[in-house]
């Protein structure tokens, strides 16, 4: 039954793995601590997994788990350094037309979102994968109309960042 | 906002190194090192001194100070009822904590599961001071307390309140030094949880 349980658990983390990546690329300056981030989401994910009843899709299900280790339980990494450099890890941003500017962009874009609150990097990331504002307040625990608010007083303070 | 539509629009396609099934495995089987973890560690520890001192210093070690009966027994079953009563709404907390809610509620239920052990430890070192303040004033107004010749010498009235002042103050400054290392300690293991809930909150004023 463990083995079973087990088994499928990793089958459709391995298939999702990619929203854990892009929470830790939010929450984390280094590949050490992106790594650890990581397992401390699988963990986390692994122990709710017994209680996890099919009623929304693993994925949907996985956003928030991801979002709340990274909010409430994950203790920085002794061996995180405070960097702004977001280029060192093995990540790749694709732009469509690849071109030196449009990478230069996003990366400038990635160093902005990193500025932000824990909180506003949440709204954030759900809006960065299309989430709408019903699915944004559920996951929050905010009225959708707070939602709003907030987000885009993230983005307002985004745009401030970029062009002080 | 332009740049960050065009982020999205190149959101999906990052590519990460892939983890494989078998380091996913491998991670399933290591330990947590989130904050709740610790959270439950620390409360924990404090519940259970709260226990042992309340089990271990026993009536014999109230029959040494001469105090009266009464007091003692009032310390010993309050001590053991409050670690009971905190002990039942610690667990009744720590169980509201699912991974799965929303954030603001799991925020919510972790600050208000450390609040318990918060309060537990407040109870206990005032429960500590009132004991303290009393018996002090015991045996310094009672002729029963003067049991030994060195108190017999002090029985000049002005050298006995400088006595129980110097007592009272050592006190004051050893709860003030632990409850000053115990708030920094919880400050620092709340401070993320406390600023994250603090802005979720603000939202609803």
């Amino acid at each position: 039954m463990k083995k079973e349980l087990e088994h499928s658990f990793v089958t459709q983390l391995e298939k999702h793995q990619n929203i854990i990546h892009k929470v830790c690329r939010l929450y984390t300056n280094n590949q050490d601590a992106h790594n650890d981030l990581f397992q401390e989401v699988t963990i986390q994910l692994w122990r709710a997994f017994p209680k996890f009843r099919g009623e929304a899709k693993f994925s949907t299900w996985m956003y928030r788990i991801a979002l709340n280790t990274a909010i409430t339980l994950y203790r920085k990494s002794k061996r995180s350094v405070k960097t702004n450099d977001i280029a060192d890890f093995h990540f790749k941003i694709k732009a469509d037309e690849y071109d030196d500017t449009e990478e230069e962009q996003l990366k400038l874009m990635y160093t902005a979102i990193k500025q932000l609150s824990d909180i506003e990097k949440a709204l954030i990331f759900l809006y960065l994968e299309d989430k709408n504002y019903k699915e944004i307040s559920n996951t929050m625990g905010i009225s959708e109309v707070n939602a709003r608010v907030k987000m885009n007083r993230a983005k307002g303070k985004l745009k401030k960042i970029l062009h002080p | 906002m332009e740049e960050l539509d065009k982020l999205k629009k190149s959101w999906n396609k990052g590519t990460h190194p892939k983890v494989s099934a078998e380091t996913i495995y491998k991670m399933i089987l290591k330990k947590s090192s989130s904050t709740v973890k610790w959270i439950f560690i620390i409360s924990v520890i404090e519940l259970g001194i709260g226990l042992i001192s309340g089990v271990f210093f026993t009536p014999q070690d109230y029959n040494d100070l001469n105090l009266p009966s009464g007091l003692e027994q009032f310390v010993t079953i309050s001590s053991i009822l409050i670690v009971f009563i905190y002990s039942y709404k610690f667990y009744k907390n720590y169980k509201t904590i699912n991974t799965s809610s929303s954030i603001k509620v799991l925020l919510n239920n972790i600050i208000k599961t450390r609040k318990t052990v918060k309060q537990f430890v407040l109870v206990n070192l005032s429960l500590m001071a009132v004991f303290i303040i009393f018996a002090l004033s015991y045996k310094l107004t009672s002729p029963l307390g003067i049991n030994n010749e060195i108190a017999f010498e002090l029985i000049n009235m002005k050298d006995y309140f400088i006595l129980g002042f110097i007592i009272l103050i050592s006190t004051a400054i050893c709860i003030g030094i632990c409850l000053f290392i115990y708030f920094l300690l919880y400050g620092i293991l709340m401070r993320k949880l406390n600023k994250n809930y603090k802005e979720l909150k603000q939202l609803d004023l």
